[in-house]
Order: C-alpha cells, then sequence, then structure tokens
C-alpha cells in the first residue's frame, strides 16, 4: 500500500498528521485543523494528503476545472479563515 | 457494466440552477462534501461539445446516491413555458434502479419538493416514493440531507457531525465567500458551480 498522509483529530481537539499505510508512524500534533493541513501539504512530498473532519468523514475533493489556478482560490480561503 | 471506484461516495445533485435557487443548491452542495461524500452535476462539465443527456446518464451511472429537487414549477421568464429537466433526470434516475444491473440496483435516492404533498398535483406517478419538503429553507434542506446520509452510513463508520455544527459552519463559509471572490477576482453573484465546488471543499478542508 502506497504510504498517505492523513489528517485527523485526536480525542483530546488537537489535530494530528500522520503517515499511514508506510513503514513509520510518526505523528506530528498541532493545535488548529488549517495548521495540521498546511503542514500535511508541506510534507507530502509526492503523498496523497487525506483530510478527516472533525467527525471523522474523509473529504472528497471533486475534480472541477476551476477559473482560477487552485493555488490562487486555496490562498484566497486560507486569508479568509485567518481574518474569521 | 464495471463499477466505477467512487461509486458509493458519490452523489448526483439535480436540482434548479437559477438565481432564486441558488442559496438552497450551495447549501446541498456544503452538506454532501461535508459529510464526506463527492457532489455530481452537469454543471461540473465545461465540454460543451458533448450531448447534454449523454452526460446525464454517464453522471448517474457513476452516483449510487442521488437528491432531486423537483420543487421548480413556475414557468419560465423567457418562454413561459415550464422546464422539464428536473422530473426528466429523476425519472432517469428511477430507471437506472429499476432497470440497471449489478451496482445500479443498489442505487439511493432523496427526492426533493417545496411543500409535502404538492408533488400530487404535478407527478402523481411517483407517489409511494419519500418525498421530502424543504420549504425552501436551506436549515431544513440541511437537516434532511444530512440525516438521510447518516441514516445510510455503516456501523463500521462515524456518525455524521450534528445538523447545528453543518449549519454554523456553512453560514460562517458564506460571510466569508464575498471576500474569497473578491481575494480572487470573480463575481459571487455569478460564481460559477465549479469555483463555488472548489471553494466549499477547501472550507471545509481547514474548518469543518
Amino acid at each position: 500500500m502506497k504510504e498517505k498522509l492523513s489528517v485527523e483529530k485526536a480525542s483530546n481537539g488537537d489535530w494530528i498528521v500522520k503517515a499511514i499505510g508506510g513503514k513509520g508512524q510518526v505523528a506530528s500534533v498541532f493545535q488548529s485543523k488549517p495548521q495540521a493541513v498546511l503542514y500535511a501539504r508541506e510534507n507530502a512530498d509526492g503523498r496523497e494528503v487525506v483530510i478527516h473532519t472533525s467527525a471523522g468523514q474523509v473529504i472528497r475533493r471533486p475534480e472541477v476545472k476551476t477559473s482560477k489556478p487552485a493555488k490562487v482560490m486555496r490562498n484566497a480561503v486560507l486569508k479568509a479563515m485567518q481574518t474569521k | 457494466m464495471a463499477k466505477p471506484p467512487d461509486f458509493e461516495t458519490s452523489i448526483f445533485i439535480n436540482c434548479p440552477v437559477d438565481g432564486n435557487y441558488i442559496p438552497l443548491l450551495r447549501s446541498i452542495v456544503f452538506t454532501v462534501l461535508a459529510c464526506g461524500l463527492s457532489p455530481r452535476s452537469a454543471l461540473q462539465e465545461r465540454d460543451s461539445a458533448a450531448v447534454r443527456l449523454d452526460k446525464i446518464k454517464k453522471l448517474i451511472s457513476r452516483c449510487q446516491l442521488g437528491i432531486h429537487d423537483i420543487s421548480l414549477t413556475t414557468l419560465d421568464h423567457g418562454s413561459a413555458l415550464p422546464r422539464f429537466n428536473m422530473p426528466f433526470e429523476l425519472g432517469l434516475d428511477l430507471g437506472a434502479r429499476e432497470y440497471g444491473t449489478g451496482h445500479l440496483k443498489s442505487k439511493v435516492i432523496l427526492i426533493f419538493d417545496s411543500e409535502q404533498y404538492r408533488y400530487q398535483k404535478f407527478l402523481s406517478d411517483i407517489a409511494g416514493q419519500d418525498i421530502s419538503a424543504h420549504h425552501n429553507d436551506a436549515w431544513i434542506m440541511m437537516n434532511k440531507i444530512r440525516d438521510w446520509l447518516n441514516s445510510l452510513r455503516t456501523p463500521q463508520t462515524p456518525p455524521l457531525s450534528a445538523p447545528t455544527v453543518l449549519y454554523e459552519k456553512f453560514q460562517d463559509f458564506l460571510r466569508r465567500l464575498p471576500a474569497i471572490c473578491t481575494m480572487t477576482g470573480l463575481d459571487e453573484r455569478n460564481l460559477d458551480f465549479n469555483d463555488y465546488l472548489y471553494f466549499a471543499t477547501e472550507w471545509i478542508a481547514l474548518d469543518a
């Protein structure tokens, strides 16, 4: 099984990023979900990032053709979230 | 026909797409995504050369679940004629389950109208199906979709987020959507379905 990075909510409310399906089981812990997701994406190194909801469901990312580059759209969402 | 790999997690969305319905459409898409499923709509396909009916048939065959809203019964402003696309696509989906083979037999469908028994006056042939009323209210719509999806999950999977949690997150997202559109140079009032889908997915990935 190809190794993936999984972003999951821990029972104490933290968010953890851990490698699944590979040899290592090293997990990194974050206090917020955006921090965990960004860390996972930055450290994916070609691995698929599987993001869970706080209730435990895997978030599916539909393949869509957007009007603007994905990076631009992602950054806008992140900025809007940070100014909440 | 072989079962597509994402058959169980794909939901065919068949609903009006005009201006008045946009808030409900957005609530459907957000709920489906936040429940860990993938909304599929003919609006996602930008290949104008493809025959629309072929696109619809392909989508229906690739989705185990379907949400159909037959509430749009008013006459079109331009032509003064009713639009029959939604009931037609509902019929295709019901037909796929009825006459299809293999995995198509497992299709599950949720039908909405604006009022509980109104459909009996314009589509009485579907009597016997379970029709939900959304009363043109996003909160009611989200509640019913969430409860429906929660009832379909297997015992091994965790319960879905509570409706109030989903609705708060949706409202939070809607409050920030104009700013997101401004930052990307897009018009929130005329936001393309795919762009909305992308923004909602990303918001849920970071927040839900």
